[in-house]
């Protein structure tokens, strides 16, 4: 009975308002007071497919987020590893420093690193843009991972040494795998941050780099609702492409670990 | 055999134990006990290798242990916790050790083995299960069979009980020390509980306040401790400047010369005993009356003369 509640509040909160938007894309003049709408179309994602930059920023949107993702994790774990287990002096300071680009305003911090990008040459390149992207995303997945190494008890070391396994292989058959559900939580938001940039995106990348939010925020002037509708259900639907791909790699990540 | 010569370990320049020399002969299981605190669970990490002596050698079958790393030890140490991995079934809990471990076989080998040991801990109908589907008693059973497969010469078991209910303990102490006595592993078990040491161990290690205070047979230990130390840890009795009175040797007696107060009544193997204190030695001591006594009051002990063995 509660799991029929909870699955029928998921649906509410999460499915319907995204079926909605769908509804709304492929209907033509579905205006208050019709309960159902009165024609169908196809037009607004003619317009969606037929614009050769949205499928451009679509790419560039996905190498941005993955890139940011995997930059995430090489950087986050240890960190986070070394942060709950490390034994180190000063945790608390190192935390709230590790911490403070979320405190600052990031744009205040972006004005500043523009100037230091453009002598870099990294600005409006794709490269700036991932790594301006870290910044709103790495403070939370050191936080999501380093809680998720605090619920390993720190014996399991000590058991990797005593069986005689090197530190690196109990790290990732051992630890990695039990990190898992915390290993998600953490690319899903790095990803989900990486894609709502607008701002960061637009400085560093200079108009150069065009993801989806660029283009999105523009059509937003146009009152053609079933296109803006259409768009909405292509950025709704990136995170969950996003997630399948993330599970996809991890099943083939635990079958490689099983057969070998 | 392992030999443990003047061991010495600091941290921070404040010693956890030190002159810790002993033996334990192949096949034999030692039980060392002592109070929380005493050094014993440090003693067991550095055999295992897992931290270092600050001086000291250890030996075992006549090869020098003392600085090789922990990985390369044919020692394996199972701990309070099973710790199994939550993602791997029972099987694959079990080949962990020969998979990534000290002793790596081909797949077809260790698969063997495997399958073996589990039917020796008797979790073969669970092999792909995961952890959490087993009680604990079960998982310290797997987690035994993951060491034992690593056919070390010496296993080290640190407290593996103290999680489990004293129903479950009482069960699987007795199972554990059959199954490594029918194995034949030499093995050094800590734990602080005194009754489990003496049931678990062929040999008994006493150890407090980071000195190992006496070893030897069980039985002598219990019956001879050297000092109050030792009698405070294991005996049943009081100690005083005469030496060491067994409570077996003590009886309530209006006659009697030392003077005790009841503090409780406590039933135990179908006898009911009395906790008494002592306060002219500080001592407590439990015996065993027909007397019916009561809470707070005074009574007098005196000692029973035991005709002489032999």
């Amino acid at each position: 009975m509660r799991s029929i509640l909870g699955w029928s509040m998921l649906l509410l909160v999460f499915v319907v308002p995204v079926l909605f938007l769908f509804l709304r894309s492929i209907t033509f003049g579905w205006r208050y007071p019709d309960l159902f709408p009165s024609d169908w179309s196809m037009r607004a994602w003619h317009v969606i497919a037929g614009d050769p930059q949205i499928l451009q920023a679509l790419l560039t949107t996905m190498l941005v987020g993955i890139t940011v993702v995997a930059l995430n994790l090489l950087l986050g774990i240890p960190a986070a590893y070394a942060l709950s287990h490390g034994r180190l002096k000063g945790v608390v300071w190192l935390e709230t420093i590790l911490f403070l680009p979320i405190l600052v305003p990031v744009l205040a911090i972006a004005m500043g690193l523009h100037i230091t990008m453009i002598r870099l040459g990294l600005a409006d390149h794709i490269s700036g843009v991932i790594l301006i992207h870290l910044l709103p995303t790495l403070p939370y997945t050191i936080r999501v991972l380093r809680s998720g190494f605090d619920r390993i008890a720190p014996g399991w070391r000590r058991l990797g040494d005593t069986l005689g396994a090197p530190r690196i292989t109990l790290f990732v058959t051992g630890l990695l795998p039990m990190m898992r559900p915390s290993l998600r939580s953490a690319a899903v938001l790095a990803f989900v941050i990486s894609l709502s940039q607008y701002v960061l995106t637009a400085i560093i990348g200079g108009g150069q780099v065009t993801t989806l939010p660029l283009l999105y925020y523009p059509f937003f002037d146009s009152a053609d609702q079933a296109v803006i509708a259409g768009f909405s259900v292509v950025f709704a639907a990136l995170p969950a492409v996003f997630l399948l791909l993330w599970e996809s790699l991890m099943a083939g990540f635990t079958y490689l670990l099983r057969r070998t | 055999m392992l030999t443990i010569h003047q061991a010495e370990k600091q941290f921070d320049q404040l010693p956890v134990f030190r002159g810790v020399s002993f033996t334990v002969k192949a096949g034999e299981t030692a039980s060392l006990v002592g109070p929380s605190g005493c050094g014993k669970t440090t003693l067991l990490r550095t055999i295992a290798g897992l931290e270092r002596l600050s001086s000291g050698t250890m030996q075992l079958h006549g090869r020098d242990m003392t600085s090789v790393p922990p990985e390369k030890r044919p020692v394996v140490l199972l701990f309070q916790d099973a710790l199994l991995f939550p993602h791997l079934t029972v099987l694959e809990n079990v080949l962990y050790g020969l998979k990534y471990g000290k002793r790596r076989l081909s797949r077809k080998k260790r698969n063997e083995e495997a399958e073996t040991m589990l039917a020796k801990v008797e979790m073969t109908g669970w092999k792909d299960h995961y952890p959490a589907q087993l009680s604990g008693g079960q998982q310290q059973r797997v987690s035994l069979a993951r060491a034992l497969l690593l056919q070390p010469e010496l296993l080290l078991l640190d407290e593996p009980f103290s999680s489990l209910d004293a129903h479950l303990r009482q069960q699987l102490r007795l199972w554990v020390r059959r199954f490594l006595k029918q194995e034949g592993v030499t093995a050094l078990f800590v734990t602080h509980d005194r009754e489990e040491a003496v049931m678990m161990g062929d040999h008994l290690l006493v150890m407090k306040d980071g000195l190992l205070q006496q070893e030897g047979a069980p039985e002598d230990v219990y019956t001879a401790p050297v000092n109050e130390a030792v009698a405070d840890v294991i005996s049943d009795g009081l100690y005083c400047e005469e030496g060491f009175i067994g409570a077996d040797r003590l009886q309530v007696d209006p006659e009697g010369e030392l003077e005790a107060v009841v503090e409780h009544a406590l039933y135990a193997y179908g006898w009911r005993f009395y906790r008494l204190t002592v306060h002219t030695l500080s001592q407590t001591v439990v015996v065993h009356t027909e007397e019916e006594l009561t809470e707070g009051t005074s009574v007098k002990l005196s000692v029973k003369e035991v005709p002489e063995h032999d």
